[in-house]
């Protein structure tokens, strides 16, 4: 006989939606999810390892100027950056919340404040 | 002599997931010639090999496609591996199979959701989607993406999975299969969806092998070929393993091969993570691919068998690097089957292949 | 596992083998181009359980290749893709596109010494020293 999946559709309609009513609810991420890159500055040696591992071209380091720029709209969350970080004191890593929307795209510059 | 119009259909429609045109010959509502155009998602991936280095390409190869994310690095990975002869830790080659069946499964499940939407069952559409999302999860609890992993390097793997995620995943695989079987039930014995798929496309065994087709496509003409029984990597240490088939050769087959395939997935992953090895994940790469080095590979993916070659050229650049998927071979097998079909099932045989033209035009 | 195997052939060997390995149940797996020099390299993978053979064939600039998909139908898509790709022609290929089966901006992106890549090549510079 046809019509197999009435049960199933008769307690889709009795119980309450699957999915998640955002933004009225808050997304919930989990512990590894890659959502925006984060450096220390206050640790950062400027030695430009992550600009050269960055396949997607959207780190800039500056030695003389002492900045570390990032395009957030070219960034593609693959955390190359975060890998070849050296592994002493780990400036860079990887941070579950999505960075922010915007309307227009730039560049985030951090400086390293002078001691 | 009744007479003959072209329609065009494609590039753009609505029960066609990737563009892909085809000009079809009809006379009185029957198919007698279907003329294929692909080239609409050409983004020359394959030159991109000669300006981002071997390490960094893998972030390319998982932006292919969004549904053989895992699987193209993969290929990629141990194409290199085998190029340069670098040995991978047994705990990542079992990570990398997890990661593999469960993409396999996310796939299978997609894509009966589309064939469901194609005849126009669209609650049984969403109801297979809904359940992807549980493999989702796992693949966002595990790696930190939904659809693009990052989680497969050349060496072998970025993440570890700790042994009570292990358990997790297990978990959340069993409470999948009861609803999974209605959902089944439905494709195979509803009368509404029977009318639709049966003798529908039919592409028997002799043609199949004259026209080298692969996949689930082939083993539902009664062809067992699957990459997976040769045992390279993890599947070597699964104890047997019998490729499903089905012998009606027709759409209802195709359904009944997939279908079936992902209760083969989640065995085989309840099987790694039983026989999981401990050590390391990865193994450190250094230098470059030496010149006039070549290797191929291949690896069953979702859609089929998917062949690779890479050749090295003493630089860290490759100079070449070949992805040859297995809709780009089960192209000519489909516009074998559209000839004598309906106009109304020409929607789908096109997708009884699971056409995946952004891997096969990268 | 076998290694796969690597043969270099010469233009007139082509049919000959390909007829054997048809015979012999072999299945078509994989067609593809390389630039290596002023030359393309062509491989031809076939496929048998678990071994693969694969053939190298060194063609230089104009020259034809007899077409691999008389004897292997579904090769009819390699054979226009390295046509589009290198410039490689394939004589008789069963649907032949002719050049437009992927719409390039270059000719033979992949392959800067081909004829049309150098036609394309010229006729650009001689526009560049008109106009400047």
């Amino acid at each position: 006989m046809g019509l197999k999946l009435t049960g199933m559709t008769l307690k889709n309609l009795m119980s309450k939606p699957v999915t998640r009513r955002y933004p009225h609810e808050p997304l919930v991420y989990t512990e590894r999810t890659r959502g925006h890159v984060h450096n220390d500055m206050e640790k950062c040696i400027l030695c430009s390892i992550c600009d050269k591992a960055c396949p997607a071209g959207a780190l800039i380091v500056d030695k003389e100027a002492l900045t570390w720029t990032i395009d957030r709209f070219s960034c593609v969350q693959c955390m190359a950056c975060v890998r070849s970080c050296p592994p002493k004191a780990q400036r860079l890593t990887m941070r579950p919340e999505y960075a922010p929307s915007a309307l227009t795209m730039s560049m985030e510059t951090h400086t390293k404040t002078e001691e | 002599m009744a007479d003959r119009t072209i329609v065009p259909f494609g590039p753009h429609h609505p029960v066609l997931p990737e563009p892909l045109h085809l000009d079809l010959v009809i006379e009185d509502e029957r198919v007698v010639e279907a003329i294929p155009q692909i080239g609409f998602v050409h983004r020359g991936l394959e030159k991109l090999v000669e300006k981002r280095d071997f390490k960094s390409y893998v972030y390319i190869t998982e932006r292919i496609c969004g549904i053989c994310a895992f699987g193209h690095s993969l290929g990629y990975s141990e194409t290199v591996e085998a190029l340069m002869e670098v040995e991978v830790p047994p705990r990542a080659q079992a990570l990398r199979v997890i990661w593999h069946e469960l993409s396999r499964t996310h796939s299978h499940l997609l894509w009966l959701g589309l064939l469901a939407d194609a005849f126009g069952f669209e609650n049984l559409f969403m109801q297979c989607w809904r359940l992807r999302e549980r493999v989702l999860d796992i693949f966002e609890r595990t790696t930190g993406g939904r659809v693009i992993l990052s989680a497969c390097n050349v060496g072998g793997v970025n993440h570890d999975i700790a042994d009570e995620d292990l358990q997790g995943i297990v978990l959340v695989l069993e409470g999948m299969i009861g609803e999974y079987k209605t959902l089944l039930k439905t494709f195979m014995k509803d009368r509404s969806v029977a009318n639709r798929l049966r003798g529908v496309g039919v592409l028997t065994k002799e043609e199949a092998i004259g026209f080298g087709v692969v996949g689930p496509f082939a083993r539902a003409s009664g062809i067992a070929e699957d990459i997976r029984t040769f045992g390279h990597g993890g599947y070597g240490l699964l104890g047997s393993f019998e490729p499903v088939t089905a012998d009606e050769c027709d759409g209802y087959a195709r359904c009944k091969v997939r279908g079936d395939e992902v209760f083969q997935s989640i065995d085989i992953i309840k099987e790694i993570i039983q026989k999981m090895p401990e050590g390391e994940i990865m193994t450190k790469v250094k230098g470059s691919p030496a010149a006039g080095a070549r290797a191929v590979w291949q690896l069953e993916q979702p859609r089929g068998e998917c062949f690779y070659y890479a050749k090295g050229n003493g630089t860290k650049f490759l100079e070449r690097f070949r992805i040859r998927t297995p809709t780009f071979m089960n192209l000519g097998g489909m516009v074998h089957t559209l000839q004598g079909c309906d106009l109304a099932d020409v929607p789908l045989n096109v997708l009884t292949i699971d056409p995946c033209i952004s891997c096969s035009e990268r | 596992m076998q290694a796969p195997a690597f043969t270099e052939i010469t233009l007139d060997q082509l049919a000959g083998k390909l007829s054997s390995y048809k015979e012999d149940g072999w299945r078509f797996a994989n067609l593809c181009g390389t630039t290596a020099g002023n030359m393309v390299e062509i491989l031809i993978s076939f496929t048998l359980d678990e071994k693969i053979d694969n053939l190298l064939l060194f063609v230089e600039k104009g020259v034809k290749v007899p077409a691999v998909s008389k004897i292997f139908p579904s090769a009819f898509l390699y054979e226009n893709e390295t046509f589009d790709l290198y410039g490689v022609k394939f004589d008789g290929t069963i649907l032949d596109f002719d050049g437009r089966f992927y719409i390039t901006s270059v000719p033979t992106p992949m392959n800067p010494h081909s004829l049309a890549a150098e036609e394309y090549l010229a006729s650009s510079s001689d526009e560049e020293a008109n106009n400047g």
